[in-house]
């Protein structure tokens, strides 16, 4: 069965060790990162909360393959991700991604590289909802020149 | 149901040669257009004008549809596609947009059931690739009436009426399937073909 990805569920409490192959001798280091939502202050007001918008199909398909690179590129031993998708509000877990490494160096690669093809290669759009009801559309995808 | 439908008509003046035929990559465009729409639909169309030199083997299990009227563009490569499609409406994509990626054309079909129509629109509106669905077809009808034959213009017809829904896909969506300046690039003139590789 393939693994699923993304959730409307709150991810904060999730323990991603209860999911992955820990091998128990070998891997001497694991990472955990959350990405969190902020309480951003902008020209609109502060951020309450953001939608993540999503074309499903191909996100789960995409964030497959960025697991599935991360693992050919990095001597890392497994990988735990997780997207939030809908309404997260200010202070809860939009990202989850653990890895499971050897060493330290090769975890710390690899998150970094996930979360940036994440962000670049995923459908999945933002929209910042302001505290007075007004939204704007995220622009973070600064891999594009226009 | 979603039709694929790849507009090749035109006279193709400013490009100097058919360009239809021109080989980019490897292969013409409208055979790299046969390929990422046979990605995309099932039931596939190429809408041409009356030069257009039939059926060959890259466009396998197309349906060749000529121009209900020549020289009028493509709002009316639109209107015969959708005059003929069994499907409730059609992915229409240009032949002269080599950029295209098969995932940008599969996120627009997937708003087949929620809009009428929905188009990439930034700094300005790309009316192509655009999901175009029967709904539209009295808004074409009446565009012909007055002597329309603006797909822009079209567009903006939709956004007025209150029973049609109109999604502007924004270059922000956009850029998750490719670079906006280079999926939606356009090919008019031969000189296009360098700054297309360049982009």
């Amino acid at each position: 069965m393939s693994e699923n990805y993304l959730t409307k569920e709150k991810i904060d409490d999730l323990q991603p060790r209860k999911f992955m192959r820990v091998d128990v001798g070998s891997c001497g280091s694991m990472f955990v990162f959350k990405g969190i939502v902020r309480r951003d202050k902008t020209e609109k007001g502060f951020v309450k909360e953001i939608f993540y918008e999503v074309y499903e199909e191909m996100a789960e398909n995409e964030i497959g393959k960025v697991k599935h690179d991360a693992l050919n590129k990095f001597k890392v031993e497994d990988i735990y991700l997780k997207h939030r998708i809908g309404r997260v509000r200010v202070g809860e877990v939009s990202l989850l991604v653990a890895i499971l490494s050897a060493h330290r160096k090769s975890g710390i690669e690899a998150i970094d590289y996930i979360i940036d093809e994440v962000k670049f290669k995923v459908p999945i759009w933002k929209k910042e909802i302001f505290e007075d009801g007004s939204y704007r559309w995220r622009e973070d995808n600064a891999r594009y020149k226009r | 149901m979603v039709a694929g439908v790849i507009l090749a008509g035109g006279g193709s003046k400013r490009f100097g040669s058919d360009k239809r035929y021109y080989r980019l990559n490897g292969k013409t465009l409208i055979e790299a257009c046969c390929d990422k729409i046979n990605e995309v639909c099932e039931n596939n169309y190429i809408v041409a004008d009356k030069d257009f030199s039939g059926q060959r083997s890259y466009a396998h299990g197309f349906t060749v549809l000529r121009d209900l009227e020549d020289g009028k563009g493509p709002l009316m490569g639109v209107y015969t596609a959708l005059s003929h499609i069994v499907e409730e409406g059609c992915l229409v994509i240009p032949v002269d947009m080599p950029g295209l990626s098969v995932s940008l054309l599969k996120y627009i079909k997937s708003q087949a059931p929620l809009f009428d129509l929905a188009i990439p629109s930034g700094d300005e509106l790309f009316p192509l690739p655009g999901y175009y669905s029967k709904e539209l077809l009295p808004l074409i009808v009446s565009s012909f009436e007055g002597d329309d034959f603006s797909l822009k213009a079209l567009v903006g017809r939709a956004e007025e009426s209150v029973e049609l829904k109109v999604l502007r896909i924004s270059f922000e969506k956009i850029k998750k399937f490719g670079a906006p300046q280079k999926v939606l690039f356009n090919i008019n003139m031969e000189n296009d073909v360098e700054k297309f590789q360049g982009s």
